[in-house]
């Protein structure tokens, strides 16, 4: 499974025109066997950029990767993709992989082909660097300690994705997180009380993993209602 | 008043340290013109991971340009340099505070939390703070984004045309009710058709922070 991963940066006010034309252009035409739109996320109200799209579309392997390419540079997908183009003002593209521990394990198959009708869903999007040379043990860190907390000691955020950039895709190494926020309660808790000293004691997760990453953004994004998987 | 805003992006393991000597330093910084107003953080989970942002003022550029001094070569150059060694990076602006003086006060409260907005903006100084001051105007005072003050660079058109906002999130129930339905607008804060990009951050301040 490849990710076509995306931030799209919007001129201002093409916010509902860029929608439109991915939930009912670029999604239906992307649908086949190997390929699907998956995923379409805007900022809420406290995320870092307030005119951002994120996007991801899920390619089963290098071949649709290839097939995905002839048909954006010189196929049936060149004028949707050339109109979301004079709609933005910047993007940024990776090609992600899942890492082993992803609680996903997301396939192509169960990724509806239509726009879904569900609730918006609130996420944590976290675009992690690790320390250099500590690629490798942050995956070990987060398979063996993070993955072993439970809901409880992450405060009502559940990891659902966990991806990383494969060479050719992007800015590499880079992990990259999608958690849910299962209550705002819990999100409120995280953000808006100070964490206590003891959390941040050598021994404790918060202080151990910082030999592995000490630097992260996080976008808090939702889902649109529409969006495939949320 | 100028207004000198540091964004810090803090060595993790020095985030307890960096905080305290600001706390400890705010008796040397308060003088001579020049006071620390505000010290807050970007919370886990909400931004950039371990940033800071402080928020300093002077009377004037005089004041600021003795405080400059007294980092590089005089009685805070001890200090400085060993924050500089808890950080990765610092960005420092100047600007012109747009609203009143804040009223600051020693000792510790309950942290709150607030969204600091860059706006990029379409149109000249003189313009943009004619918007925003119309806008502010209008607050009825029950939406979830408060303004509590903004600035603009201090030298205006001559550097990128934007305007900062600090706005307060009014309560714990109006955050909890903005992600109990996230499809719905943040109200509050300033909005227009002169602005033309919206870079926020969610920040939440220090409990010692002076500015209330």
């Amino acid at each position: 499974m490849i990710l076509l991963h995306q931030v799209h940066s919007l001129r201002p006010g093409a916010g509902p025109e860029f929608e439109e034309v991915t939930r009912d252009q670029l999604l239906p035409l992307t649908a086949s066997g190997t390929s699907r739109f998956a995923f379409y996320a805007v900022p809420t109200g406290a995320a870092l950029h307030q005119d951002e799209v994120i996007t991801m579309i899920a390619l089963e392997d290098g071949n649709a990767l290839g097939r995905f390419s002839d048909r954006v540079r010189g196929g049936d997908l060149t004028n949707t993709v050339g109109r979301l183009a004079t709609l933005r003002t910047d993007v940024a593209t990776r090609l992600l992989k899942p890492l082993d521990y992803d609680p996903s394990q997301l396939r192509i198959e169960d990724i509806p082909s239509a726009p879904s009708h569900k609730p918006s869903v609130s996420y944590m999007h976290d675009f992690v660097p690790p320390v250099i040379g500590q690629n490798r043990a942050y995956v070990d860190m987060m398979r063996e300690h993070y993955m072993a907390l439970t809901e409880t000691e992450l405060s009502g955020v559940v990891l659902r994705y966990s991806w990383e950039t494969v060479w050719g895709g992007g800015p590499v190494p880079e992990m990259f997180n999608l958690s849910e926020i299962r209550s705002p309660t819990a999100l409120l808790q995280l953000v808006g009380k100070e964490i206590p000293g003891e959390y941040k004691q050598i021994g404790s997760w918060m202080w151990d993993a910082l030999s592995v990453r000490d630097r992260w953004t996080t976008r808090l994004l939702r889902s649109a209602t529409w969006s495939p998987i949320a | 008043m100028i207004l000198v805003q540091d964004i810090h992006q803090v060595i993790a393991r020095r985030e307890v340290d960096f905080e305290t000597s600001y706390r400890e330093a705010v008796p040397s910084l308060n003088a001579d013109g020049g006071s620390l107003l505000w010290f807050a953080w970007a919370p886990h989970g909400g931004g950039e991971g371990y940033e800071a942002i402080t928020l300093s003022s002077f009377s004037d550029t005089d004041a600021l340009d003795r405080h400059q001094e007294r980092l590089r070569y005089g009685d805070l150059g001890e200090w400085w340099a060993a924050v500089e060694g808890m950080r990765y990076t610092l960005h420092s602006s100047t600007h012109v505070l747009e609203t009143d003086a804040p009223t600051v006060s020693e000792g510790d409260r309950e942290p709150a939390l607030y969204r600091l907005d860059q706006l990029t903006v379409s149109v000249p100084l003189a313009q943009t703070r004619q918007r925003v001051s119309e806008v502010v105007g209008r607050q009825k005072g029950d939406e979830i984004l408060d303004v509590i003050a903004w600035w603009t660079p201090l030298l205006g058109d001559f550097d990128q045309p934007s305007v900062m906002v600090l706005n307060r999130i009014r309560s714990d129930e109006a955050f909890l009710e903005a992600f109990a339905d996230p499809t719905k607008p943040w109200d509050g804060g300033v909005h227009g058709e002169f602005v033309v990009r919206r870079d926020t951050r969610l920040l939440r301040t220090a409990r010692w922070s002076p500015w209330t």
